[in-house]
């Protein structure tokens, strides 16, 4: 069960959650999203296809419409991003810790 | 049909109150005084309709998996104190219509009228369930509306003050029913309270459970019942809307506790210390908020005191045991305390103080105020032989009848019987008697708060006399408690055949006369101008410091918390991450 998949999943993972905890630009926070996403949906597959019960295709759908979802989402997040960086001149989260005003 | 339409009536009317309050203000006071009188009626119709037989194990399921259901109390205890929220809630309403007219302007009535009737529909429902789940959320209910109510006049802090505290305090006594509902789920398994009470019956309840739910009740009942040592929000709660202090004191909100108490009795008296603590509690708190009524001079928080000591009286009734004497005080101290409340109204609305000392010889200006509010006052104080009377005897008598353990209690509650009627014929005399007339100008009400000091005042003269109505309904279908069968003639003989109780009720008319005569030769009632006598009032015998740290304490733990509130997203995401993992942990080790 253990096999480099699940390997690969899990370095995605935890490689989005770093990136997530540790890095300051707004851009980079996005693209850790992702990564995590794409792990997961590679997590989705893999468990398909050792389940045997002809599950694969399921799986696939699934990633599927995840995939479409996210090219949505990221698309806000691209806007939000633009415009945090209209308004505070940087794309540091640090600008953004105050949410007021 | 009938007892679900009488819940189903004020909380839909609520609404109803409420998108009508959108459009017209006239039209919405109608039907909220529409409204509560369709409750009054269709909850006197139940009381009539008793016994009802429901069969055991009806009602509607609510949580399948769990098998609970949801149904209805049909006993004549809780049939009663419905009864008494829905009838005195609608004269309160109807009262409202006028006094409340006065601070329209200021404040919107649709959020009046609205939480009033929902207050009224949540108290019959608390009443009127048997399943204590349910009974919780009536809980919290009249808890909210009654903090929405004291901070009625929100423009002014010290009202938001009180409301804030009704809240806090009454909420420390929640969190004790919840914990005693979740511990008698735990062992019992269901959340039906005749279920439990056959249970704990065959014994098949453990004294630790019953110890641990027992004690979560009492707090509950303390706080909601303004008991010592939790007593210190009733007074406060004063800077409501004088309506809503009746309904408080009279209907909704304090009797909960009493109920919730005489409700559980048969459960918990199988625990050794239950019973005495419940009693202890009662004789304390009705000694001590007798002497604070004795030296108050805002004439609310003189009632308000008085609420407190007379819910001492039926606390320390339930510990004795006097079932039927706590229920029945219950429904007198509802008649005529909501009587007096209503006379302070009337007061207020016509000369715009509270304050004892600026009143006096307002009798000839209010000849009606003056007679009813009389009617209450000797209610309140025992004087044969108006309703406050018979009740207070049973009170003590099933006290004595407790046995030696209770002797110390039983003087407590003696010495508190005279103490209630020195203060309360102090604040009679103060408001309406004194040496010299009062100068200004002041009236009695109009119609819409007359109609229900008269029908309150032939209530508290006259409510006695349907003792045996009383019993043979109070005792309708209750299976769990001893509810004696009382006739008139049985209550008139052995009360006057008890010499002792005779003799007390004979001496407080004897203080009475006496105090009267020396007040009027004195020209002055008792009246302490020390400051310590304002500062114990004001602090209810230095019990606000425990409130006043509590909270101090509770905010600054908050603020601290607030610290980890940074907005910055690595931490969050960092918290976020943490919790994954102690969720996979979680899940792994299961």
């Amino acid at each position: 069960m253990w096999n480099a998949y699940w390997i690969a999943v899990l370095f995605l993972f935890s490689l989005g959650i770093y990136a997530l905890i540790f890095r300051h630009n707004l851009f980079h926070l996005i693209l850790a999203i992702e990564l995590m996403a794409k792990a997961l949906c590679l997590g989705v597959l893999v468990a398909g296809s050792q389940h045997g019960g002809g599950l694969l295709s399921v799986s696939e759908t699934m990633v599927i419409t995840i995939i479409l979802i996210e090219v949505a989402t990221t698309a806000i997040a691209l806007s939000l991003v633009v415009s945090a960086h209209k308004h505070t001149g940087s794309m540091d989260i640090a600008a953004l810790r105050r949410l007021k005003g | 049909m009938l007892a679900f339409w009488t819940i189903a009536t004020p909380l839909l009317g609520a609404l109803l109150v409420w998108i009508i309050g959108m459009a017209n203000d006239r039209l919405m006071k109608w039907v909220a005084v529409l409204v509560s009188v369709a409750t009054g009626v269709l909850v006197v119709k139940l009381l009539l309709a008793l016994p009802a037989h429901l069969p055991a194990g009806h009602g509607y399921f609510w949580i399948p998996n769990e098998a609970i259901k949801i149904g209805f109390n049909l006993t004549g205890m809780g049939v009663w104190v419905a009864a008494v929220a829905g009838v005195v809630g609608c004269l309160a309403v109807i009262f409202s219509l006028k006094y409340m007219e006065h601070y329209e302007t200021d404040y919107p009535p649709t959020r009046y009228y609205f939480f009033t009737v929902l207050f009224i529909g949540s108290m019959i429902g608390l009443a009127l369930t048997d399943n204590l789940l349910v009974l919780y959320l009536f809980w919290e209910m009249i808890g909210f509306c009654s903090y929405i109510l004291i901070a009625y006049f929100y423009k002014d802090p010290k009202a938001v003050f009180s409301g804030t505290k009704a809240f806090v305090v009454t909420r420390l006594g929640d969190i004790g029913l919840l914990a005693g509902i979740i511990v008698l789920w735990h062992a019992t398994k269901t959340t039906n309270i005749f279920e439990i009470l056959d249970l704990a019956g065959t014994g098949q309840i453990d004294t630790l459970t019953l110890g641990l739910a027992g004690f979560g009740f009492i707090m509950a009942a303390v706080g909601k019942s303004a008991q010592f040592p939790l007593h210190v929000w009733l007074p406060d709660a004063m800077e409501a809307p004088t309506t809503i202090s009746a309904l408080i004191h009279a209907a909704c909100l304090v009797n909960a506790g009493v109920y919730l108490l005489a409700l559980t009795y048969p459960l918990f008296v199988m625990v050794v210390w239950w019973a005495p603590l419940v009693l202890w509690i009662g004789a304390i708190t009705a000694l001590l908020a007798g002497i604070l009524a004795l030296i108050e001079y805002d004439i609310k928080r003189v009632l308000a005191y008085s609420t407190v000591s007379q819910l001492g009286f039926m606390v320390a009734a339930v510990g004795a045991g006097g079932i039927f004497a706590s229920q029945f005080h219950l429904v007198n101290h509802a008649i005529f305390k909501a009587l007096l409340f209503l006379c302070a109204g009337a007061i207020v609305h016509a000369i715009g103080t509270r304050d004892l000392r600026e009143m006096g010889g307002l009798g000839r200006k209010m000849p009606l105020t003056r007679i009813t509010c009389a009617i209450g006052v000797m209610a309140l104080a025992g004087i044969p032989f108006l309703n406050g009377f018979w009740s207070k005897d049973l009170i003590l008598e099933s006290i004595v009848m407790a046995g030696d353990w209770a002797a110390v209690p039983l003087v407590l509650l003696i010495v508190s019987a005279f103490l209630t009627a020195a203060y309360s014929l102090r604040m009679y005399w103060m408001a309406f008697a004194g040496a010299r007339p009062y100068e200004k100008e002041a009236h009695d009400g109009p119609w819409q708060m007359s109609v229900p000091l008269v029908l309150l005042a032939m209530g508290s003269l006259l409510f006695w006399l349907a003792v045996g109505f009383y019993s043979t309904q109070a005792s309708a279908d209750v299976l769990y408690h001893t509810m004696p069968h009382m006739s008139l003639q049985h209550l008139v003989i052995e009360t006057l055949h008890n010499t002792g109780l005779m003799v007390i009720a004979g001496l407080i008319v004897v203080v009475w006369v006496i105090l009267g005569i020396a007040w009027t030769r004195a020209g002055q009632a008792f009246s302490p101008k020390d400051p310590w006598a304002d500062a114990l009032t004001e602090t209810k015998f230095g019990f606000d410091a425990f409130y006043n740290t509590g909270v101090r304490m509770l905010t600054d733990f908050c603020r601290n918390l607030t610290r980890l509130q940074t907005g910055d997203i690595n931490y969050n995401a960092a918290a976020a991450a943490l919790g994954l993992v102690i969720l996979l942990l979680l899940l792994v080790n299961n």
